[in-house]
């Protein structure tokens, strides 16, 4: 019956957007962006100095959105941390108990500092090619995850990653706040020189935001993926007295 | 020939409805979320498909090439839905990661993550 | 160019739907990560990069370790959408758990 009625819904919900769009769906591919993208593309290198218009947009025009996507980001984690690991009490168990043999063990210490070396260049170059604070943020956040893998014990000091997000945090909104102090008067503005296309120190202010970006959003990660797995300082701590009792 | 954006419309469309009918009749909490991140991916390439021009290359600009700058600001691809997918999908997984650990805590509390043996709320 | 991309396209359709509408769950999660990988492959052939590295870190990467590790608690890496557990070998029992009915009237 569920699936009938579900059916039924999908149906119509599809003939409704059929029809609207049936016009438009055997279009063909537009030969020009649209004006506001033109905008965008156009306006990147006078404004900003980036050779990255995804970059520009993110952290220049539209940085304010970036602002709440990283406290979005925060909240999440916060609420991951708070409803798995740290305050469950019972029934918390440690989901990688062993070691994983050989090969996991050794290949994941080998291959850990080659994944933060790209992490940090991914997120060092976020002005200059793909990529930015986000993918490389996560990339950094992989590495922890693949000795977390391996079954060890305690692999996260919780307490101080949350110490490094605070400070970056505290470092992008300071950013902003410079932007403030000088004589655009406007948050996030682009005060720092913009250099020359193309060189690492370019683009003024978009590499420093993008390390505080990346920077926060690895040590968030790490803090989500570890409390899920229960291996933290706190839940291990909490484990313990709930024995001793 | 049929256009590249009409065949990602047309895809974007289907994994939507795809996940929207995952959402309302699966049973298990577990595939739920599954097919509420299948209709993310749905939304994702719709927003980017948006912004595709024919033979479109990637918003980047180089410095080292012969084309000048204007020359390679003419055949960019618009970078504005770029930029809200990235959003979109980072946000996207800060929902799946909450909707996971409230079922494990659905879990550690009721010993069962299928809707059918959640009667709390029915009376 | 539009072969590839109806290629990909097919693909995306077909493993999407078996991510929905396939029995176990363990199974479902792969190819959940799966779809992500293709969908990144789509963004790079939309002429998207940024978009596409992002989706692979975090969709292909970050989002199937968060299910595996949320299924390992749970205890449902085999269970099927019928409510039987391959695992733990039980079968759901409908309405036995739950609150109280009513409201509870007295103290």
């Amino acid at each position: 019956m569920r699936k009938v009625i579900g059916v039924l819904l999908i149906a119509s919900f599809a003939f409704f957007v059929f029809s609207l769009v049936m016009r438009d769906l055997w279009a063909e591919d537009p030969a020009a962006v649209r004006t506001l993208g033109q905008a965008a593309v156009e306006q990147t290198i006078p404004q900003s100095g980036a050779a990255n218009t995804v970059t520009a947009i993110v952290v220049q025009f539209r940085g304010l959105d970036t602002l709440g996507e990283v406290t979005v980001l925060f909240l999440s984690a916060l609420g991951v941390a708070l409803l798995s690991g740290e305050f469950s009490g019972r029934g918390l168990k440690e989901v990688f108990r062993d070691d994983g043999g050989f090969i996991l063990y050794h290949g994941a210490r080998l291959v850990l500092p080659i994944i933060i070396l790209v992490g940090v260049y991914i997120v060092a170059h976020g002005h200059l090619s793909p990529g930015g604070g986000f993918p490389g943020g996560v990339l950094v956040a992989t590495a922890v995850y693949a000795v977390l893998m391996t079954g060890v014990k305690n692999a996260l000091s919780t307490r101080l990653m949350a110490v490094i997000e605070g400070f970056a945090g505290l470092a992008f909104v300071g950013l902003g706040l410079l932007g403030l102090l000088s004589d655009r008067f406007s948050f996030l503005a682009n005060v720092l020189p913009k250099g020359s296309l193309g060189m690492l120190f370019s683009a003024g202010i978009i590499p420093l935001i993008y390390a505080a970006v990346g920077t926060k959003v690895a040590a968030e990660l790490s803090t989500l993926v570890t409390s899920l797995t229960g291996s933290d300082y706190a839940s291990a701590e909490k484990a313990a007295q709930g024995g001793k009792r | 020939m049929i256009s590249v954006s009409a065949v990602l419309y047309s895809t974007s469309l289907i994994l939507i409805l795809l996940g929207l009918y995952g959402v309302l009749t699966r049973k298990n909490l577990v595939r739920v979320v599954i097919s509420l991140d299948v209709m993310d991916l749905g939304v994702n390439i719709f927003l980017v498909t948006i912004g595709y021009i024919r033979d479109g290359r990637a918003p980047i600009y180089l410095a080292d090439v012969p084309a000048s700058l204007a020359d390679q600001a003419s055949r960019m691809v618009d970078p504005l839905p770029q930029a809200l997918v990235l959003t979109a999908i980072v946000i996207g997984f800060g929902v799946t990661a909450v909707a996971l650990t409230l079922i494990m805590r659905l879990y550690e509390r009721k010993g069962t993550v299928m809707v059918s043996d959640l009667r709390g709320l029915k009376w | 160019m539009v072969a590839m991309v109806i290629v990909v396209s097919v693909l995306l359709i077909g493993l999407a739907a078996g991510a929905v509408f396939v029995r176990s769950l363990g199974s479902a999660v792969i190819l959940l990560g799966t779809v992500s990988l293709l969908v990144s492959a789509t963004f790079l052939l939309l002429a998207a990069p940024d978009v596409a590295i992002t989706e692979a870190a975090i969709g292909s990467a970050l989002t199937t370790l968060v299910y595996v590790l949320v299924l390992k608690r749970t205890n449902s890496v085999d269970s099927l959408e019928d409510g039987s557990n391959l695992q733990t070998g039980k079968h759901s029992e409908p309405a036995s758990n739950g609150g109280s009915p009513t409201g509870g009237s007295h103290a």
